[in-house]
């Protein structure tokens, strides 16, 4: 029964990308892909299990355990909750049928890796969807996202290599590719600290540790808001997956690897975290944020790696903080997309309702790097109906973004913390945007005339995709501190 | 005679005599020409796979005549000639439909069938050759046929790369012929009966046996494109698509690479190889070769001119396997025998549909080929992935083979090549399936020939789909007990598996 229901898991999104591909029953082909990930849900609810399957690969052994669980669990919640948002998002996209696509060929590698318990299998959904996903990346072609695509797959490759010299020589050290028993028979081979270097490299790369983490602030801005969503909430996890599955976690200290990831983890907490602060872009800050959240992690791991007696502590707070990080990030970045007026309002009551209700907050239009440069604080987020949302997930971009030491926010202050502030007319000067209410009820982004102004946003600014018009090189984005204006990303 | 020593004469007759007969039929005759091409490659295929089916259950096929004193002409049927048979029969029967439809309208056909089905007569004789002499022979016809397949179309490029060709080729066999001559004159007629004859050889001999190894290794290595006897390949690239699809995946390049596995494997035996000391200066080679392929690779604008390069590359993956001792890297080498052939035929039918469809030649001419002709480029995009060796494709199965068995006799420095070839493997290919499908297409193509009603003609389609889907199932389903992994360990551990 669990095998058929894993089989299934796997299968329906690969029978539904080859649907798409070969543009069968293409009218209801977005509602049936926005519920691929279902059977992947229920899966993780099953009780743990492991089936062999000697014919697949090289002797592959799938099934789920605890770690897997919560992976799974998370992960299938992220793509259902990408996947309903990418019907309404992508609705009038000419290019759906690839985002389609490749959406769901990475969905298979991302649900596939958390089912894998072997080496090959797991290294071989894995590149599924680390390569299926620079679709998503370069989904609408614009230069900087094919210059994001093009970062994202030179690493993508790098971290291969990498883990495939690890993978080889961790099969050579431990004779078996089975994932049961791997850390303790790792732990006992006398090659385990260059197998652990290279897995810490080849997974760094994926997890985004600094400086591993090239590919992730110009991939996450790049990609359509859904993809985004997965990729921070749930593929850079995969990384951290390929950490509990491969390394001798609890079974032997490796002082030296320790210090390196304590280290690599507390630079790249706060580095990231103050670069991101520079940022213009609500994707990047958050893209930072990721990266700045995976040192965090790396810390974890060091500190296990130093003392192994502790992994039960440290496992158990990893495993915490992948669904948190998980729910919270991808909300974040759904929450941007509306945000990005994307959908006019009326399509996010219309449509959009199951996309909030996917996201499991109430957003409305979240204020993201408006509210950033106002208050000084955080995000401001409210419903529709510009009423205050003090849900738990309206807290959280407080706590992504940290304090935000704005100059303006003592002058703004009060305007952001109006009630009925997003319903006011437009009377700000150009430039600094502003609250989305009255660009949502100016009607469909797309259907505005080209060249006409967005209300509140500068003249030329008026594009139907905000959240791409102003993604910069990271090195201007850097150099084009907020310092100059600070409230210039606010349309952003 | 009984059946049993009929069947491997049989498979090499099911392509000799319908060639033969094609030589006398007149141009205009095209259905008689193509139904005697496709029921000699059928019947070739049907009659390779009851040989698989006895081999598989210990049956002994084997024909034997005295051809003069001492010298045997010998077919026999044992597992690593049988990998090498299936590979040529299947994918011949692949090219024929392919070149059937590739070369529709074209002149001096029949001579083209004709050379080759004597072309793959020659493979699949020299696959079952049961002693070196007999091998000699066939490898000698093999050039030979190939001759008027690369200088087909007649152009002065063409016959000067012809002339190159036959330069390298026979002077090659003139090598073989002195080491044969040799070995059989120091220890005997040499059968490639499984076990080493070399093993107790008298060490005052093991001098002359390193030479006539190092004469072997470079007459073969001609045809398997050994830098730097390298230099014919790429030039051989003016012959028609399914001649160079034929030419890298099975027929000539490969009977080199599988000349090699049989002197290292069955003449001089693994362990007596290491004994000797050559096993390293052929790994060193092999290596060399593979990274200097590459690196040429990645400067070539001409499509079938960077998928040469790849191929000098990617067979001296199978000669690495075989140069490092051990039964790993061995399984590696043998089974990227089948999975390179797969994997490049499917690449060189692509390439072949994208200049006959298209007129598309250059790497700088693919933007958005994958728009026009997306099953096309599904293909080569698969067969591409696969020579990188991104898993499950096939390309994985070997490099990890041949990586965990260089780990095993712990070189390192092979996994290291490995993973050089693989970075260089992607630059050169995943350019090329960016272009193809996330650029947008010309106003116009090069040469545009719209063939049926299909991207092209069902003909020049239906092949590469087949290869690609079979490059995912040989990795996909490596696993299983009719894969080609499978037989490849069959071969390495002679019958008794761990």
């Amino acid at each position: 029964m669990n095998e058929i229901l894993l089989g299934t898991m796997l299968a329906t999104p690969l029978a539904l990308a080859a649907m798409v591909l070969l543009r069968r029953c293409s009218a209801i082909l977005p509602r049936l892909a926005a519920w691929a990930a279902v059977p992947a849900l229920l899966l993780a609810f099953c009780r743990p299990f492991t089936v062999d399957v000697s014919w697949l690969l090289l002797d592959s052994r799938l099934g789920l355990d605890p770690v897997g669980r919560v992976f799974l669990a998370v992960t299938a919640v992220l793509w259902l909750a990408a996947g309903w948002y990418a019907g309404s998002y992508l609705a009038r996209d000419a290019r759906r049928h690839e985002f389609q696509f490749f959406f769901l060929l990475t969905m298979t590698g991302n649900l596939g890796v958390t089912v894998a318990q072997d080496v090959v299998s797991f290294l071989a959904f894995f590149t599924l969807m680390s390569l299926a996903a620079y679709g998503l990346i370069v989904h609408d072609r614009r230069p900087a996202s094919l210059r994001a695509g093009q970062v994202y797959l030179v690493m993508t490759v790098a971290g291969e290599m990498l883990l495939f010299a690890g993978s080889v020589l961790l099969f050579h050290e431990t004779h078996s590719l089975a994932f049961d028993g791997l850390p303790a028979r790792l732990a006992a081979s006398p090659r385990c600290g260059i197998v652990v270097g290279l897995l810490l490299a080849g997974f760094g790369i994926k997890l985004g540790v600094m400086p591993l983490h090239g590919w992730l602030p110009l991939a996450h801005p790049a990609a359509p808001t859904p993809a985004s969503a997965v990729l921070s909430g749930a593929i850079i996890k995969t990384g951290l997956l390929g950490y509990l599955r491969m390394l001798p976690l609890g079974a032997d200290a490796l002082p030296g690897w320790s210090d390196v990831c304590v280290g690599v983890g507390l630079v790249t907490c706060v580095l990231a975290a103050l670069i991101g602060m520079t940022q213009r872009n609500p994707k990047a800050v958050l893209a930072y944020s990721s990266v700045s959240q995976m040192g965090l992690v790396t810390v974890c791991l060091g500190a296990a790696l130093a003392a192994p007696a502790a992994w039960s502590t440290v496992s158990t707070a990893l495993l915490l903080w992948v669904v948190h990080h998980a729910v919270a990030k991808a909300a974040l970045f759904l929450g941007v997309g509306v945000a990005g007026a994307k959908m006019p309002c009326g399509s996010v009551r219309g449509h959009g309702g199951g996309v909030r209700r996917a996201a499991g907050i109430r957003l409305g239009r979240c204020r993201l790097a408006d509210a950033r440069s106002e208050d000084g604080v955080g995000c401001d987020l409210a419903d529709g109906s510009g009423r205050n949302c003090p849900g738990t997930a309206s807290r959280l971009p407080r706590f992504a973004i940290g304090a935000w030491p704005d100059p303006g926010s003592g002058r703004r202050h009060r305007d952001s913390r109006g009630r009925d502030h997003p319903r006011r007319p437009r009377d700000r000067e150009p430039g600094r945007g502003g609250p989305t209410a009255s660009v949502v009820r100016s009607g469909p982004a797309h259907r505005r005339p080209a060249g006409r102004p967005r209300l509140g946003a500068a003249p030329g600014r008026a594009d139907p995709r905000p959240g791409k018009r102003h993604r910069r090189r990271p090195a201007d984005r850097r150099a084009g501190g907020r310092s100059v204006r600070p409230v210039a990303m606010v349309r952003s | 005679m009984t059946y049993d020593q009929w069947l491997p004469l049989l498979v090499v007759a099911s392509s000799l005599i319908p060639g033969i007969i094609i030589f006398f039929l007149g141009e205009q005759q095209k259905r008689l020409r193509t139904t005697l091409n496709l029921a000699g490659a059928v019947l070739k295929v049907v009659l390779v796979a009851v040989m698989l089916w006895g081999v598989a259950r210990h049956r002994e096929y084997e024909v034997r005549y005295g051809l003069v004193e001492g010298i045997d002409f010998a077919l026999h049927a044992d597992a690593l000639s049988l990998l090498f048979v299936t590979l040529s029969a299947v994918l011949w029967l692949l090219t024929t439909v392919y070149a059937i439809a590739y070369l529709e309208d074209s002149p001096h056909r029949c001579r083209f069938f004709g050379f080759f089905s004597l072309c793959v007569s020659a493979t699949t004789g020299l696959a079952l050759a049961g002693n070196l002499l007999t091998f000699l022979i066939f490898y000698e016809m093999l050039t030979l046929t190939t001759y008027p397949l690369v200088v087909h179309r007649g152009t002065p490029e063409s016959l000067r790369a012809g002339r190159l060709y036959l330069l390298f080729a026979l002077s090659g066999g003139a090598v073989l012929l002195l080491a044969v001559v040799w070995l059989q004159s120091l220890v005997g007629p040499v059968e490639f009966a499984g076990t080493s004859l070399l093993v107790e050889a008298d060490p005052g001999l093991h001098g002359r046996l390193r030479i006539i190894f190092a004469l072997l290794i470079a007459g073969f290595g001609v045809k398997a494109a050994l830098v730097p006897l390298h230099c014919w390949l790429p030039q051989a690239m003016v012959a028609p698509a399914p001649v160079s699809a034929l030419l890298h995946a099975v027929a000539v390049v490969k009977a080199g690479a599988f000349g090699i596995i049989r002197v290292v494997n069955d003449v001089y035996g693994i362990e007596s190889c290491a004994e000797l000391g050559v096993t390293t200066p052929l790994a060193v080679a092999a290596a060399t070769t593979i990274l200097y392929g590459s690196v040429r690779a990645v400067y070539q604008d001409d499509l079938k001119r960077r998928l040469a390069f790849s191929t000098i590359s990617q067979i001296s993956y199978i000669v690495l396997g075989v140069a490092i001792p051990g039964p790993l890297a061995a399984i590696g080498g043998i089974v990227h025998l089948v999975h390179q052939g797969v994997m490049k035929i499917t690449l060189f039918f692509a390439a072949g549909n994208l200049a006959e469809t298209l007129g598309v030649k250059k790497i700088s001419q693919l933007r958005g080929t994958g728009r026009r002709m997306p099953a096309t480029m599904a293909a080569f995009t698969i067969a591409a992935l696969g020579m990188i060796g991104i898993p499950p494709t096939a390309g994985f199965i070997s490099k990890w083979y041949l990586a965990a068995g260089a780990a095993e006799v712990e070189q390192w420095w092979v996994i290291g090549v490995l993973v050089a070839s693989s970075v260089l493997n992607a630059i050169y290919f995943l350019p090329l399936i960016y272009a193809a499908w996330f650029q947008s297409p010309p106003d116009a193509w090069p040469a545009e020939r719209p063939r049926g009603r299909f991207e092209t003609s069902l003909g020049l389609l239906v092949p590469p789909l087949i290869t690609a889907v079979l490059t995912v199932l040989l990795g996909l389903l490596a696993g299983l007990p009719i894969s080609a992994l499978d037989w490849a360990k069959l071969i390495v551990f002679r019958g008794d598996r761990p």
